[in-house]
């Protein structure tokens, strides 16, 4: 369980395997301190690569979207496995109510705030991403609790879109862990302990011994390495390429999340443009939208119609030809 | 300085999938030029009229301008051409494609 792409792949296994048809509920928690980005995430204006090299900490990129985490073994992360029912996919609130229904009894005021983060104070104090393969998805998240945040802080520094919409200084400001907010008597909660009133919220019941189990077998253990090793297709896939282009530019749109557009312009017209981000839209066929840009005259009138012709909603989320336009045109969205 | 033409004899068109209208070069024109070897686009080229110029280009036989049968905004350009003229001697609507305008 060491390498961050196992837990991962152990998402995709429960998702995909023909062995199961029901839904799941699993914990993990990382042995050591890695930052995992999102699958549509610029690696470079996203991590302190340096630091991060330094300080020996892993780095991977989950299958999913979302954005840039930091975890290390004061971090709980939960998922969800379960099956498309029409309402279900894509219902942040629905997958989070468990963990706060439980963090309530325990003292912690939690509110699900933006689409996915959990805040206490203002405070993020979780994450979550979804990924769907076919007619199963995973919805799950990461729940902070006694997380090394100067580490955390020193690992991520994410551009300057995000920080400005969001109107905060820096990641060590945004985040925090639960701890602080248990009531006096739950301080010392072991992580044992607090899977465990998780797990009788999530399975409703109030006898440990009735939470159905699943143990995985060897041959379980098989496939879910057979997954990563198809999976990691090298460093690449986690390091993407530096982008090395003319324009940088980004901003964060509400509902949907940060969308940044690396791009060229070579006589008068979009050259090259690779589009990155960390809204949850794992299934959309970014290169399409890139390809579809490419040797569009970069003019407002142009570009707002190969957006336009994109499927935008389908490969990104809720954000209009026109605001995708300024992006690229505007120098108020350069991030370089 | 560019003077507005009819060159729709020299020109096939073609409807997109989305309703745009892509234009390039045809055999009559390629017969009459030659061997291109050098191709270049009007300036910040964003919008046209009909029978404003769209490309100007050197073959074997001509230095010349291509104007187009349409008007419109320009959707795309095939900058291929730049570096690589010579895609306009083939007989491949994907290769020897101009504009494409909406």
């Amino acid at each position: 369980m060491n390498r961050p792409i196992i837990t991962d792949s152990l998402s995709k296994f429960f998702i995909t395997s023909p062995k199961f048809t029901e839904p799941i509920f699993y914990f993990s928690r990382p042995p050591q301190a890695s930052v995992v980005i999102g699958l549509n995430q610029d690696v470079y204006s996203e991590v302190n690569l340096n630091f991060i090299r330094d300080q020996k900490i892993q780095l991977s990129r989950r299958f999913a979207g979302g954005g840039a985490v930091f975890v290390d073994p004061g971090n709980l992360t939960y998922v969800f496995v379960d099956n498309d029912d029409g309402s279900n996919y894509g219902d942040f609130k629905r997958y989070a109510q468990p963990v706060i229904s439980t963090l309530k009894k325990l003292g912690v005021d939690a509110k699900m705030t933006g689409r996915n983060d959990l805040t206490v104070d203002g405070k993020k104090v979780s994450g979550m991403s979804a990924l769907k393969i076919g007619n199963r998805f995973l919805c799950g998240g990461t729940l902070m609790v006694d997380v090394d945040l100067a580490a955390a802080a020193k690992a991520l520094t994410p551009p300057k879109a995000k920080l400005q919409s969001k109107g905060i200084k820096s990641v060590h400001s945004r985040v925090t862990n639960i701890r602080q907010f248990f009531d006096p008597k739950y301080k010392n909660l072991t992580f044992e302990e607090l899977e465990k009133r998780i797990l009788l919220t999530v399975f409703r019941v109030t006898d440990i011994r009735d939470v159905p189990t699943y143990t995985m077998t060897n041959d379980d253990w098989k496939d879910v390495l057979k997954i990563a090793d198809e999976a990691y297709t090298g460093d690449d896939f986690v390091m993407g390429t530096k982008p090395d282009d003319d324009y940088f530019r980004g901003r964060h749109f509400d509902g949907v999340g940060t969308v940044e557009v690396s791009f060229s312009v070579k006589n008068d017209v979009i050259s090259h443009a690779k589009i990155y981000g960390d809204f949850n839209n794992p299934n959309g066929d970014l290169s399409a939208i890139e390809k579809n840009i490419t040797n569009v005259p970069f003019a407002k009138a142009s570009l707002t119609e190969a957006f336009r012709t994109s499927h935008l909603a389908d490969n990104i989320g809720n954000v209009s030809p026109d605001d995708m336009a300024d992006l690229m045109l505007k120098e108020k969205y350069d991030l370089k | 300085m560019a003077d507005k033409a009819d060159d729709s004899k020299y020109l096939w068109t073609d409807k997109t999938s989305e309703g745009h209208t892509r234009v390039g070069l045809n055999d009559l024109a390629r017969n009459e030029i030659g061997q291109v070897t050098f191709a270049e686009f009007p300036n910040k080229m964003t919008e046209v009229g009909e029978g404003d110029p769209i490309l100007s280009f050197e073959g074997a036989k001509a230095v010349t301008e291509i104007h187009s049968p349409v008007s419109g905004k320009v959707a795309k350009v095939n900058s291929d051409l730049i570096e690589h003229p010579e895609l306009l001697n083939e007989d491949d609507k994907d290769k020897t494609w101009i504009v494409e305008i909406f």
